[in-house]
């Protein structure tokens, strides 16, 4: 909801009092228009949240209520020290993230600039390369699990008729390559955002600035990295720390395609804190790993923003 | 701005009392005046626990069945999926919003009790008809397990672990079908035919992994105690590291590749397209081998016995009704649950889904006698010199403990993480602590 900042409407009435009156009115106003989603963010973002950092610090485990009292800080010394699978988790985290906003990326600039060309078909083919985006979490998983599966999957049978593996594998199931399975999959699906609003970027860059440089001289590589680039700065920081953030609490392809296995090889802390909260019906250790979750996103986003110095230049 | 802050968190925390209120709907004792006995329609809910496209309308018939019978009581059926059924009764049970009764897993019965959530039941039974009808051996083990020894739960089916294998095959390759667990071993490995895709066996690494090993386990060192008198965990038992050492070693051997993360529904997937020969589940999944392949295809076989010549079985293997404490109907809810457990009910439910009714009156029932995996069933129950191990069923944990870490610890031997000793120490340690808090909780 927007709200329009200019209330100063022209008052028919001259009476002072009345007109003081509805000056008062006036500058309530746009308060009442923006209450609704005022509430709405608190009752569904601000309170679930303070409830997070509340159970955090108690134990909460809603199979066994009677065991049920106030932690303290236990929780946060059972995540730093005692816990063997926090940082793996973590790490997992890390090289999910990295793997997926650096591929995506990079594949997404590469299909930018290819849809950004003029080419017979470019509509037909624009549209087709959006199409992962659309899929829905749940059906890619299925569709990737088929692929990738030890006794019919698509992916097998290639590589047994091209002669690069002689018997069938079993991707998911296997520690060294079940992560880099569920990376592949997910890149495929992630490509596309990169590339619609890398798209919409480029095509808002001035032609006049390209023939600016062509009459400097500079050939395609030259305009790439001092004009493109320069000017794509503030959608790629933006949508890498969006997509960082997202790839972070994303847990849909991980969760169907191996459910954080084999032996906790792709369990990334997302994950970590659904096998406990959720399936594990423990809330209180649940919002404990939630909450450092938190403070690390918090902590990257600022000086994400701080250190690529987001927008002071596009100003 | 302020005051509009303070408003709108007085209108949330109005509106969050308000609907506080609402759920808090306090009916724990029974209503003075019981509905449901005449004429004064009332509705009353039911949740199944493992809903599906098999038991689902097994479940709507009997519904239906019961509802023409007493027409002033509406009962509203809600299906919960067998994974998250648990989780879903938790949450009930935490806010407070539970259902009139449900079909209730034994295993769950102790914490539900402890939470004081179940309605006792021993009043009901000894009034009604199906007194000395249900199973004893059923009904006492379920009244053993809870803390104050009340029943919570008349169980309606009784199910075995067993294996399932391809007696086709076993014939074809002059192999002898396994008795005791030499020649299980030897079968799965002789039963292998990578060439044309065959394996002898399937594990179950993934969802639900633990509670197959665990029940092979006590199966092949025949021990009674999950946990002994002085607080120490049987799991890591050197008969135990025997045990998962040879049967882990099955793995891509003797098993396909992806047994490591196969939930139930692969394994029976794997055994049902003919991949391998044999494969460990219950009576209960006779229904799905009946569908994929042909009668001579299928055979159920006892569990392979101990070096003494003992069967094992898993205690409290049943699925019983449970009424709730906030149900405001109990008379119509006992109503519906002892039709339930009728000899009709029980026989057509349990025909369906090929398990073991506990109502002596059907046991005679010209099906039983023509159900060879039941009659396996039967033998195993009623030999004298079968063992039943019991489970920690009343640790609040037991289950977090075998979903989270043992069916992980699991994965982690297989693909040779660590080492089946580790693996099992520190599932005993996780059983033995959290025994320790339970007793410090309640036997102070």
């Amino acid at each position: 909801m927007h709200v329009q900042g200019d209330v100063d409407l022209p008052v028919k009435n001259p009476s002072k009092t009345k007109k003081m009156k509805k000056r008062k009115m006036e500058k309530w106003i746009p308060y009442l228009f923006i209450l609704p989603s005022f509430l709405i963010i608190v009752s569904f973002l601000f309170y679930p949240i303070g409830t997070v950092f509340y159970y955090s610090l108690q134990y909460y485990d809603i199979s066994a209520p009677y065991y049920n009292k106030f932690a303290g800080l236990d929780h946060f010394k059972r995540i730093f020290t005692e816990d063997d699978l926090f940082l793996p988790s973590l790490f997992n985290s890390f090289k999910w993230v990295v793997s997926q906003v650096g591929l995506q990326l990079i594949l997404g600039m590469i299909l930018a600039l290819l849809l950004n060309q003029t080419f017979k078909f470019r509509g037909f083919v624009r549209a087709v390369a959006f199409i992962p985006w659309a899929i829905s979490g749940v059906l890619a998983s299925v569709m990737w699990s088929l692929m990738y599966n030890e006794h019919m999957g698509v992916i097998n049978d290639l590589l047994m008729r091209m002669g690069i593996i002689s018997t069938p594998q079993a991707w998911l199931s296997d520690t060294t390559t079940a992560f880099i399975g569920v990376v592949i999959a997910e890149v495929w699906r992630g490509i596309p955002f990169f590339a619609i609003t890398l798209l919409a970027a480029l095509q808002s860059i001035p032609e006049e600035l390209y023939e600016a440089a062509r009459v400097d001289g500079a050939g395609r590589w030259k305009s790439y990295i001092h004009i493109t680039l320069p000017q794509l700065k503030n959608t790629i920081v933006l949508t890498t720390l969006l997509r960082t953030i997202w790839e972070f609490n994303n847990v849909d392809l991980l969760f169907n395609l191996t459910g954080g296995g084999p032996a906790h090889s792709t369990t990334t802390l997302t994950m970590y804190i659904a096998e406990q909260a959720v399936h594990g019906s423990n809330f209180g250790y649940g919002s404990a790993l939630t909450v450092v979750t938190f403070g690390i996103l918090f902590l990257f986003a600022i000086i994400y923003l701080k250190a690529s110095r987001f927008e002071r230049e596009g100003d | 701005m302020y005051k509009h802050v303070s408003r709108s968190f007085m209108a949330i925390s109005m509106a969050a009392t308000l609907f506080l209120a609402g759920c808090s709907d306090e009916t724990a004792t029974a209503p003075k005046t019981p509905k449901g006995t005449k004429d004064e329609p009332v509705t009353i809910t039911f949740w199944d626990e493992n809903a599906g496209p098999q038991r689902t309308p097994i479940w709507e018939e009997l519904i239906k069945r019961f509802e023409d019978k007493h027409p002033n009581i509406d009962v509203e059926y809600v299906g919960l999926p067998k994974d998250s059924a648990k989780k879903k009764m938790d949450a009930a049970i935490a806010s407070d919003d539970m259902p009139d009764l449900a079909s209730v897993q034994t295993s769950w019965l102790p914490e539900f009790s402890i939470r004081e959530a179940l309605l006792p039941l021993d009043d009901y039974l000894e009034k009604s008809d199906l007194k000395d009808k249900i199973n004893e051996g059923a009904v006492k083990f379920n009244k053993d397990i809870v803390q104050d020894n009340k029943l919570y739960g008349i169980p309606y089916t009784q199910n075995l672990d067993i294996l399932w294998v391809r007696p086709d095959w076993f014939k074809e390759a002059g192999v002898k079908v396994p008795e005791i667990w030499e020649e299980f071993f030897t079968a799965a490995e002789k039963m292998t035919d990578k060439s044309k895709n065959r394996y002898g066996y399937t594990i179950r690494g993934g969802a639900g992994g633990s509670f197959q090993l665990q029940r092979l386990m006590f199966a092949y060192s025949g021990l009674e105690d999950y946990i002994d008198e002085s607080g120490k965990s049987t799991i890591n038992d050197p008969k135990h590291v025997e045990f998962v050492e040879k049967y882990l070693a099955l793995y891509k051997n003797f098993t396909p590749q992806s047994d490591i993360t196969n939930g139930y529904k692969e394994m029976i997937a794997g055994f049902d397209t003919g991949a391998v020969a044999m494969v460990q589940h219950n009576i209960g999944s006779f229904g799905e081998h009946s569908e994929a392949l042909a009668a001579d295809q299928f055979q159920a076989i006892p569990l392979p016995k101990t070096e003494e010549g003992n069967s094992v079985a898993e205690g409290g293997n049943t699925i019983g009704i449970s009424i709730f404490k906030t149900t405001k109907n109990p008379e119509a809810a006992w109503e519906f649950a002892s039709f339930l457990n009728s000899a009709e009910s029980q026989s057509y439910w349990n025909q369906q889904v090929g398990q073991i009714p506990t109502n002596s009156d059907v046991l005679n029932e010209q099906w039983i006698q023509e159900s060879p995996h039941i009659q396996i069933a039967f033998e195993v129950y009623n030999d004298p010199n079968t063992v039943l191990y019991k489970p920690p069923f009343y640790l609040p944990d037991y289950r977090t403990i075998l979903d989270n870490q043992v069916d992980a610890g699991t994965q982690a031997v297989m693909s040779g993480k660590s080492t089946v000793k580790e693996f099992l120490d520190e599932w005993a340690e996780a059983m033995e602590k959290s025994e320790k808090q339970y007793n410090e909780h309640f036997k102070k």
